[in-house]
C-alpha cells in the first residue's frame, strides 16, 4: 500500500480512511485524502464516486506501475520535511527520482501527472525532459518523439539562418541511451 | 510504463519545457514546436508606462526585464520615448527587439557617465533598435555571438566624441579545438553614425567582410568581427 509514513498523518487516518484507486490494469492502490488533494482529477472523480456510492475510484487511463510511482511522489510532497527543502535540495531530490529513466518513461510520467492534475510533478517532469533533450539534435528529437518534419527544405533553411545567432553549441550527443 | 491518454507531445502543456531548454533549437523540430517555442505571447515586454510588476511579462525598464528573462527569451521594447540604458550586463542568451516599425521608433540612450548602454557576455541578438551613446560606446561585447540586425548606433557629436565608438569588443579567440563557444559580432543593415570608429577591437578579433551602402541621408553597414 502506498501511504505516507508521517506521524502527522496518523491522527488523520482514523477519521479519514484512505481512498482506493484502481488503475487501468486492475491494480488497487491506497492514497490518503490529504495526499490525493494534490490531484484535481482524483478530487473530481471522488465527487462522482461519492454520488454513485462505490468504494473504488477508477483511474482507467493510468497503469498500476506508473500510478504507484506517482502516489509515492505525492506522499513525499506532503511530508513536512519536503516543504523545507531548498532549491538545490529539491533539484537533487528530483534528479535522484528520475535517475536512469528513459526519456519516453519521463514523458509518460509527465502525461500521467498532467492527466491527474498534479501541476508541481508535471512541471518537474517537463523540466527533466527539457534537460534530457537539451544536448540532442533536431533529428534525434523527431525520432524519439515520432514527430514528422513538416518544414519544407526552404522553410528549414530560412529558420536556421534566422536563428543562427542563437547557436553556440558544440557537437550534439545523439546516443540512444535516453530512449 | 504506459498510459493511454488524449495528450500527445504536440499539446499545449509542453510549452512549459521550452522556457528551460534550448528554445531556438527546439523550434526547428516542426511547425508546432516552432509555434510553442517562439510565439510572441511568450515574449517579455518593456513598457515605460508600467509602474510596477503587477502584469505578468511586462516590465518598466530594460534592466528589470533582462533580470527576469530566462535564457533564450525575447524582450520586446516598446516604441516611443527614451529608454535610459546604462551598463546593463547581459549574461544569458537573449533577443532584444524594438517594437516600432522602424529602428528610429525605439531609442536606448546611454548617459555620459556610463561605459556602454549594453554589455554582452553571451550570445544575443539586437534588432530594430536605436542605441545612442553620449560618451563611451553603444554596445560593449565581451563574449558570445552578438548579432546586430537593422539597428541604428549613434555616438553623439560633442568635444569628446573621438573617445566614443559604436561597438567595442574585448573578446578573444576561445580555447579548445574546436572552441565550444565562438566569440564574434555580426552587423547587418545597421546605420552607424558619429564616434571615432564604428568598431574598436580591444581583444584578438578582427574586422572582416565590410560592405557599405550609401543612401542620400545614411550609411548602412554590414560587417563581421571574427577570429583570424
Amino acid at each position: 500500500m502506498a501511504t505516507s509514513s508521517s506521524n502527522t498523518n496518523k491522527a488523520d487516518h482514523s477519521k479519514n480512511p484512505p481512498l482506493t484507486l484502481r488503475s487501468s490494469d486492475g491494480k488497487e492502490l491506497k492514497i490518503f485524502r490529504i495526499v490525493a488533494q494534490q490531484s484535481s482529477t482524483i478530487m473530481n472523480l471522488l465527487d462522482l464516486e461519492e454520488e454513485s456510492n462505490t468504494d473504488v475510484i477508477p483511474v482507467s487511463e493510468v497503469d498500476g506501475s506508473t500510478l504507484e510511482k506517482l502516489i509515492e511522489l505525492m506522499n513525499n510532497h506532503t511530508e513536512k520535511s519536503f516543504n523545507y527543502l531548498g532549491v538545490k535540495e529539491r533539484k537533487k531530490f528530483y534528479n535522484d527520482f528520475f535517475a536512469n529513466w528513459k526519456i519516453l518513461d519521463v514523458l509518460n510520467f509527465g502525461l500521467v501527472a498532467n492527466y491527474l492534475g498534479v501541476q508541481v510533478i508535471f512541471d518537474e517532469a517537463c523540466q527533466k525532459m527539457a534537460d534530457m533533450i537539451k544536448s540532442k539534435s533536431v533529428e534525434w528529437v523527431r525520432k524519439v518523439f515520432e514527430i514528422k518534419n513538416d518544414f519544407t527544405p526552404e522553410e528549414e533553411e530560412d529558420l536556421k539562418k534566422e536563428n543562427k545567432w542563437a547557436y553556440e553549441r558544440g557537437d550534439l550527443d545523439d546516443g540512444d541511451d535516453a530512449i | 510504463m504506459g498510459v493511454s491518454c488524449s495528450f500527445s507531445v504536440s499539446s499545449p502543456p509542453f510549452q512549459f519545457s521550452f522556457g528551460f531548454a534550448d528554445r531556438h533549437h527546439a523550434a526547428l523540430v516542426c511547425h508546432r514546436w516552432h509555434f510553442l517555442a517562439c510565439h510572441p505571447r511568450l515574449w517579455l515586454r518593456v513598457d515605460r508606462s508600467v509602474k510596477d510588476l503587477s502584469e505578468p511579462g511586462v516590465y518598466p525598464d530594460i534592466e528589470t526585464a533582462v533580470c527576469a528573462a530566462r535564457p533564450g527569451d525575447t524582450v520586446l521594447i516598446a516604441a516611443g520615448g527614451i529608454h535610459q540604458t546604462s551598463n546593463i550586463q547581459i549574461k544569458k542568451p537573449l533577443c532584444l527587439i524594438g517594437a516600432g516599425e522602424l529602428p528610429d521608433d525605439t531609442t536606448l540612450i546611454c548617459s555620459r557617465d556610463s561605459e556602454s548602454a549594453l554589455e554582452f557576455m553571451s550570445t544575443c541578438k539586437l534588432a530594430n533598435l536605436t542605441v545612442r551613446a553620449e560618451l563611451g560606446c553603444c554596445l560593449l561585447h565581451r563574449s558570445g555571438r552578438l548579432t546586430i540586425d537593422g539597428c541604428i548606433l549613434q555616438c553623439e557629436s560633442n568635444p569628446l566624441d573621438h573617445l566614443s565608438h559604436a561597438i567595442v569588443t574585448t573578446a578573444t579567440t576561445p580555447d579548445g579545438i574546436p572552441p565550444l563557444q565562438k566569440n564574434c559580432v555580426s552587423v547587418m543593415r545597421t546605420r552607424i553614425e558619429g564616434g571615432a570608429t564604428a568598431v574598436l577591437t580591444r581583444g584578438t578579433l578582427s574586422l572582416k567582410q565590410v560592405r557599405v551602402i550609401c543612401t542620400r541621408t545614411s550609411l548602412f553597414f554590414w560587417f563581421n568581427v571574427d577570429h583570424h
